[in-house]
């Protein structure tokens, strides 16, 4: 009978932000929780030691252990960081079936006669995985994947627990259900006063099949310590990336990506072999200093050389701040490493017998008018969901994911009517709006305007500074956004108006100052 | 290379505003479009809700809600808000892909320059819509669309909210005298038939004298606050 052998690295997904480092100085044994949805999706075990439970809230996992540092779940990043250390076990036993980030399967028979012993394959593992800079390591050895996992959740750090042939089911028959990890089944089992594996599998398979599914009846096979699921090792990922490292370090954006051109031409040609093309990249960038920055690009069709020189160089140029345009790495660069992260067969994206469709086109004169003016300053509009006319539009740099910054779905109470406008200022322009007698129009805390705007105009448009009167308003609609965040709160009035010229502007006060945020034109 | 396009036809329109010029928009050419962003969306509007692709460059107060109402497909139009001096490379290079542009150009277009991008336009047969604040300021276009008249219905003074609005296009070109157009643009684009007067909101003189500062408004829009005059008292 083939053995499996399952290695667990407890608390991955913290496990993995700390190896990342992604930005954070996390001190030795803090408390930490990554947050998913609001939710506690991964503790760190100080954090579980003082009541932190996985999907718990945010309050009351905070109240529970004041000093928590909450950060946010990544899944891809979980998936990266384990990467080398199925790569590390890989080397001692091939074929590893990940079972998820921080879980994985190997087949044992192989390794445990090389090593001489299940147990001894164990230990080399452990000791592999530790010298890879995971401390707490735990393995567990039985006849199926289920079993193992089980064993590897009762061994103690950087050891092995055996469960010897033939006895998987004696092992898992004083388990808690709980460990199915089904919700549902688990659920519906301990109200029917079946609370461990051994007495659920005392059931009749065939009556589970009736009442609990198909699922319930794989659950039960797992029980009854029969896994029969098939074990999919993985083939280990052909080599794909590319790297170049620079001697001595290039300082400027430009020479990097004049470098990194024949890499990239690499790149794509060593995907093109197998007949495959990247769609998504991640690029990382190592310093001189040690730092890495790595981003993931997207690519609406795929990446030929010519687009990876130009992510490159995007990556490198920041924002144009003041003086131009600042490096976003803030030592010389020393290497370039290109990895694939989505890639497709070619056929899926042939290029059809007359030439590339109108959308390639497109897409090729939109990269060339971002190669002269940067990868921001080509973007596309989508609309979302907001209450003012420029929360309600998001603009994404082209090529990214059409997503508004906020979603349509939810009621926005207050929102204005329709029509929307067609001018939207972002940011708003200074407007001036006075009474009849010239004195500012005002709106109270309680909603009243101070005295019925007569005349308005905006400041640094084209009516400059001219004040023309009003032909007709409506408002003030009052707008409390946000009160619970300091920095993006928003407490305002909005105004329509329309000018004797016939022209309709939306305007808002907020503590007496008032701007033009959209003209209706 | 590619000669210049002999066939001139004419730039697919909303069936709205297939009578703002007679015989319609010509493709390669270049219009001015004088004082309304709408106006100039509602043209764009024609051609991409028929799969065309646009350009809007140069206009970084787009509206996008707006420009979806009036059928423009979003996510069939390039934006490049800030081109800089870059803007005639820009068009130029947005002319190969797309059948619309709306460009805002800088106060000043050299003649060279508007030239050079016809020359372009023609040889791409793209429309290009120059969003001017004056007439005049893109020299020699094919024609102009300017928004004459406003008027907006739905805002009294201190309550209701815009609803719609009716323009009145007037279009200049060599098609010989101004050729005017009565359209209902708001929320979308109808022709307006002659009958349709609109009573002017509350023009300057229709307004009620604007009391002293102690006239209040009410905090909500005016359709929200209950309507008192329902409650009857059985007598």
């Amino acid at each position: 009978m083939a053995r499996t052998l399952v290695v667990w690295c407890p608390d991955w997904p913290v496990r993995a932000v700390r190896h990342s480092g992604v930005g954070i100085d996390l001190p030795q044994g803090a408390p930490v929780a990554l947050f998913e949805h609001g939710e506690v999706r991964a503790c760190s075990a100080s954090a579980r030691r003082d009541g932190v439970r996985r999907g718990q809230r945010m309050r009351d996992a905070q109240a529970r252990c004041p000093e928590l540092v909450t950060l946010d779940y990544d899944p891809g990043l979980d998936v990266r960081a384990f990467e080398p250390i199925v790569a590390a076990i890989e080397e001692i036993a091939p074929g590893v079936q990940p079972l998820r980030p921080g879980t994985c399967a190997v087949r044992v028979a192989g390794p445990g006669r090389y090593f001489g012993g299940e147990q001894h394959a164990a230990a080399v593992l452990a000791e592999r995985l530790v010298e890879h800079g995971v401390d707490d390591v735990r393995l567990g050895i039985a006849d199926a994947v289920f079993a193992a996992e089980q064993a590897a959740r009762q061994a103690v750090v950087q050891d092995s627990v055996v469960v010897p042939p033939g006895e998987s089911a004696a092992f898992l028959a004083d388990l808690p259900v709980g460990v199915l990890e089904r919700p549902a089944l688990v659920s519906l089992l301990q109200r029917l006063g079946l609370r461990t594996l051994g007495a659920f599998a005392a059931l009749r398979p065939a009556d589970v099949l009736t009442r609990f599914g198909p699922d319930g009846a794989l659950a039960h096979r797992l029980a009854r310590g029969v896994d029969d699921r098939p074990f999919a090792a993985r083939r280990p990922p052909s080599d794909l990336e590319r790297e170049v490292t620079f001697e001595p370090p290039l300082e400027d954006a430009e020479a990097v990506a004049f470098s990194v051109r024949r890499t990239a031409e690499a790149f794509v040609a060593g995907l093109a072999e197998r007949q495959l093309v990247c769609t998504s990249v991640w690029v990382e960038v190592q310093t001189d200093r040690g730092e890495t920055t790595e981003r993931q690009w997207l690519h609406p069709r795929w990446f030929d050389a010519g687009d990876l020189v130009d992510r490159v160089r995007w990556q490198l140029q920041a924002r144009p701040g003041a003086g131009g345009v600042v490096s976003a790495v803030s030592a010389p660069v020393s290497g370039v490493k290109l990895v694939p992260a989505d890639v497709a067969p070619v056929s899926d994206h042939a290029e059809g017998l007359w030439g590339s469709g109108p959308d390639a086109r497109v897409h090729r004169a939109a990269s060339k008018v971002q190669s002269i003016l940067g990868r921001e300053a080509v973007v596309s509009a989508v609309v979302g969901g907001g209450r003012g006319p420029a929360d309600r539009r998001t603009l994404v740099p082209w090529g990214d994911p059409l997503v508004p910054e906020r979603a349509v779905a939810p009621p926005w109470p207050g929102g204005l009517p329709a029509p929307a406008p067609a001018t939207v200022y972002d940011p708003p322009r200074p407007a001036r709006v006075v009474g009849a007698s010239g004195q500012p129009v005002m709106v109270s805390d309680r909603g009243m305007v101070t005295a019925a705007p007569a005349q308005f105009g905006s400041m640094g448009l084209d009516t400059a500074q001219t004040l023309q009167p009003v032909a007709a308003w409506a408002g003030p609609w009052p707008v409390d956004e946000r009160w619970w965040d300091t920095e993006q709160a928003v407490r305002a009035a909005r105004f329509q108006v329309v000018g004797v010229d016939g022209s309709a502007w939306l305007l808002r006060v907020s503590d007496g100052v008032w701007c033009v945020e959209a003209r209706y034109d | 290379m590619e000669g210049p396009t002999q066939v001139r036809d004419h730039l697919p329109a909303l069936p709205a505003l297939a009578q703002v010029v007679p015989g319609g928009l010509l493709r390669g050419a270049a219009y001015e479009v004088n004082g309304s962003l709408a106006l100039a969306l509602a043209v764009a509007a024609g051609p991409s809700s028929k799969g065309a692709w646009c350009a809007v460059v140069g206009v970084p107060e787009i509206g996008a809600e707006a420009a979806e109402a009036f059928g423009v497909a979003l996510d069939r139009t390039i934006l490049v808000p800030a081109p800089g001096e870059h803007w005639p490379h820009v068009v130029s290079t947005l002319a190969d892909v797309t059948d619309v542009i709306v460009v805002r150009p800088p106060a000043s277009v050299r003649d060279v320059e508007a030239q050079r991008i016809v020359a372009r336009l023609r040889q791409h047969a793209t429309t290009l819509l120059a969003l001017t604040p004056d007439a005049g300021a893109w020299p020699r276009p094919a024609g102009r669309l300017e928004v004459t008249e406003s008027s907006w219905t739905g805002l009294g003074a201190g309550h209701g909210h815009l609803g719609r609005r009716q323009i009145t296009v007037t279009a200049t070109g060599r098609w010989g005298r101004p050729h005017r157009t009565r359209l209902w643009l708001d929320a979308g684009v109808e022709p307006a038939a002659p009958s349709d007067t609109l009573a002017p909101v509350a023009s300057s003189d229709t307004l009620a004298p604007v009391a002293s500062s102690d006239t209040l408004a009410p905090a909500f829009p005016a359709e929200t606050v209950p309507a008192l005059d329902l409650v009857r008292v059985a007598s």
